[in-house]
């Protein structure tokens, strides 16, 4: 925890409140948010501590179960992308020169793709389900860590203990197992941050422009609604569209303190000089 | 010295007057231009060329005339000045003599027998009519004769009152009517097109010669602005002076809290409905579908996701205030009966208190179309209604084109369905005249082109070969009563509500909109008499 200096502490501690919230909001019962409890409209009071919704519904249910579909969305998005990324970096850094080259054309032509246009036109095409737009979101997003990946793979590759393995005859699989492995593990950690921070945040814009499910409680969903309701144009947007708001721009603000700091762990070389 | 003190005063008072609140300007009933926010490009506005019904063909009546016009739930004189028939089966239209086309040329009985014949050849665009129930049509002097293959008591309001006439000299050499140019459209209507960019929009000119008197506004400029938010920013700037798109319910206060915005609201026969696949077991049932309905509140769909801006829908489809009319029959809901009713069924409450019906549970998805705001709201609470009397429905939100192509693949119903539920909407024609009623119900895919549930029922079937065989209009209304009341005991879908029409317009530039129920307030009528 130390070693990850005051801003990855920050980043950790705000990270693990919002992740306390969504589990709290896996536990609440189906019905949490989507049940009519309150009057349309109303402002917070007792029962309603965010007010309701234009049907009524509690915002605040609302806004710890979207805490849930966010974020799980986010990690599974982020655990699928890393381990492709890892296969695939490492498949073009160690395996043979053909597929090298063809894993890193193809990586080049998917970065001159704008993201985000693709993952809008991708959902408007096959659906808003959860699992596809996890699905669209890996295609979109393994290219970047990919590469970093693999050069981080080509780096350890020629460090000199690996060298040395190598010319004693140590097979492929023992140098990514036992030398390997402690080069690259902690590069998966940034990659994995960064990838999930990027998933909530798209997955949220989607969302907003009315091309997620707009029937199922999300941070996106809910500031959907209030573009619908005009709630801009009334004081209501202090606890209906601030909430979660607040939340996207916590939750990424967390990721990238925790993604700047193991970084600077890893790689001395990029921290700031004190002055 | 002084100057600059004159300098000073007048700087100061230009900063008093934009720092004041706005001003309330006074209503404007005449004006020299009028700009209207349209949402997409409407071609070359000829009856064949337009893009839409609402506001396309709207914009094309301004130009073009039709014999008569709809008026509150009849009709009244156009170019035709009277409906002379005895058996609803031969129509003599005396014609109103010395009307011109912008062009200058007279307007002739020649030109009616040409207009019958061109729509009978060209059955294609969106205002085009289907003429096809005219068997003859003759001149005589100033007057029509057409003559109908069966009585139809309807006919004027359904086909006069909507076939815009065109100009022969003009007409006879165009063979291709959907490439037909804005040189084709001239009309005898109170406007003239003058001018016509795709990227822009359209200039109309004020007819100074029409025959219901000189437009009260000299030109209508509709301008195409795509983005419903941009057009409604347009408006509250004042560089649009009316907004063709309905306003939403969430959004109504705070426009109408504007200085300067009024808003022009009416009826409007645009439906929304719960319609249920006919075909698909349990739907297949009228016991079933009765019970589910008495399940739903509509009332609280209107208050809650209209916000109060529309009617609850009648079990019989029909608006209690369309001219089809007929009775307003009682809302079906009734939470304790809808639960007897499915006990009756045999649906007894299984695990997680979902019933379970012929060994199946209960749960059925319901589509909704996602850009739908007002949809979407009613199928989430038309899912807790639901689950009040042991039924689980799933929301499955899809754009307008997917659900389409589930619910009415390539708009053919001969090509069947596969969905459970769903959230559907028919434009206000559908239920302008009976006859196009008959086209939800009809088992015959020929006749009922509409009956997107493949519901199919021996009664309704009898009910609508009897209100075909009508020939007075008494006899065909009470034939549309019995339809309704057929209707609202078989349910192949639960008529919901229908909307009201707002429509957002700046009273400094112009505030003679008149609502015309059926047209909203884009119709001639707004601009003369």
């Amino acid at each position: 925890m130390r070693a990850l200096g005051r801003q990855g502490r920050t980043g950790l501690a705000l990270l693990a409140v919002i992740t306390a919230a969504a589990v709290y909001g896996l536990l609440l019962p189906d019905s949490a948010g989507t049940a009519r409890i309150g009057e349309p409209y109303a402002p917070p009071g007792p029962g309603l501590p965010l007010g309701a919704d234009d049907l009524g519904r509690s915002l605040l249910d609302q806004l710890l179960v979207g805490a849930a579909t966010s974020l799980g969305l986010g990690f599974l998005v982020a655990l699928v992308v890393t381990a492709l990324a890892a296969v695939i970096g490492g498949a073009a850094a160690i395996g043979p020169r053909w597929l090298s080259s063809l894993i890193m054309r193809s990586i080049d032509v998917m970065l001159i793709l704008p993201e985000l246009i693709l993952f809008i036109l991708a959902a408007a095409f096959l659906g808003q389900s959860f699992g596809i737009r996890v699905a669209i979101l890996v295609v979109l997003m393994w290219p970047v860590p990919a590469r970093v990946l693999r050069a981080g793979m080509l780096t350890a590759w020629s460090r000199g203990h690996l060298e040395v393995a190598r010319a004693m005859g140590a097979p492929r699989w023992w140098l990514l197992l036992r030398h390997g492995s402690y080069l690259i593990g902690p590069l998966l950690i940034p990659v994995f941050v960064r990838a999930a921070m990027r998933a909530i945040l798209y997955d949220a814009t989607l969302s907003f422009l009315g091309l997620g499910d707009p029937t199922a409680p999300s941070w996106g969903t809910t500031l959907y609604w209030v573009q619908v309701n005009g709630v801009f144009l009334s004081e209501a947007w202090v606890w209906w569209a601030l909430p979660p708001g607040l939340a996207i721009t916590l939750s990424v603000l967390a990721l990238a303190l925790i993604g700047t700091a193991v970084e600077e762990r890893l790689n001395p070389a990029l921290k700031e000089v004190p002055a | 010295m002084k100057y600059s003190a004159v300098l000073v005063f007048a700087l100061v008072a230009t900063l008093a007057a934009c720092s004041g609140a706005p001003a309330q300007r006074p209503a404007a009933q005449a004006a020299k231009t009028v700009t209207i926010a349209i949402s997409s490009d409407e071609g070359t506005l000829t009856p064949f060329t337009n893009e839409s019904g609402y506001p396309g063909d709207n914009l094309v009546k301004l130009i073009f005339d039709t014999l008569l016009v709809q008026k509150g739930e009849s009709v009244a004189p156009s170019l035709a000045t009277a409906v002379e028939t005895t058996d609803n089966k031969v129509f003599r239209l005396p014609l109103r003599t010395g009307v011109t086309w912008q062009d200058g040329r007279p307007f002739t009985a020649a030109d009616v027998v040409f207009s019958v014949e061109f729509y009978r050849e060209n059955l294609s665009g969106d205002s085009a009519i289907d003429v096809r129930p005219i068997r003859t049509v003759k001149a005589d002097g100033d007057a029509v004769t057409m003559t109908l293959a069966a009585p139809d008591p309807e006919f004027p309001l359904r086909i006069l009152s909507d076939m815009a006439m065109l100009p022969k000299h003009l007409w006879e050499s165009v063979t291709k009517v959907n490439e037909a140019g804005t040189d084709k459209a001239i009309g005898t209507g109170p406007f003239r097109l003058t001018a016509y960019d795709k990227e822009r929009g359209y200039t109309l000119t004020a007819n100074p010669g029409y025959f219901g008197g000189k437009p009260k506004v000299d030109t209508v400029k509709v301008n195409v602005i795509p983005q419903e938010t941009t057009q409604f920013a347009a408006l509250r700037t004042g560089e649009v002076s009316l907004s063709v798109r309905n306003v939403p319910p969430q959004q109504r206060a705070s426009l109408q809290s504007q200085p300067n915005i009024g808003i022009a609201e009416g009826t409007e026969f645009a439906s929304t409905m719960l319609q249920f696949n006919t075909t698909r077991p349990p739907f297949d049932r009228a016991e079933v579908r009765r019970a589910l309905a008495k399940a739903v509140d509509v009332r609280d769909l209107v208050k809650t996701a209209l916000l109060g801006q529309g009617t609850p829908g009648n079990p019989g489809f029909v608006h209690p205030e369309s001219p089809v009319g007929g009775p307003a029959l009682p809302p079906l809901f009734d939470v304790e009966a809808a639960k007897r009713e499915l006990d009756a069924l045999g649906a007894k409450p299984g695990p997680g208190g979902v019933r379970t019906l012929d060994g199946k549970p209960m749960s059925y998805e319901l589509l909704v179309q996602s850009t739908s705001t007002d949809r979407l709201r009613s199928a989430e609470l038309i899912r807790d209604m639901l689950k009040n009397v042991g039924v689980e429905i799933k929301v499955t939100s899809l754009d307008p084109d997917s659900l389409d192509t589930k619910v009415w693949p390539d708009y053919d119903v001969k090509k069947g369905r596969n969905y459970d539920l769903t959230m559907w909407g028919w434009s206000a024609p559908v239920m302008q005249t009976s006859s196009q009623i008959v086209s939800l119900f009809d088992s015959d895919p020929e006749d009922g082109n509409l009956n997107i549930g493949g519901f199919a029922d021996a009664g309704v079937d009898k009910a609508i070969d009897e209100l075909k065989a009508t020939t007075t209009p008494e006899k065909r209304a009470e034939a549309a009563a019995a339809l309704q009341q057929k209707i609202a005991e078989q349910l192949p879908f639960l008529t919901l509500y229908y909307r009201n029409g707002a429509y957002a317009y700046r009273k400094d530039a112009y505030a003679g909109w008149t609502w015309q129920n059926g047209l909203g307030v884009l119709h001639s009528g707004s601009f003369v008499g």
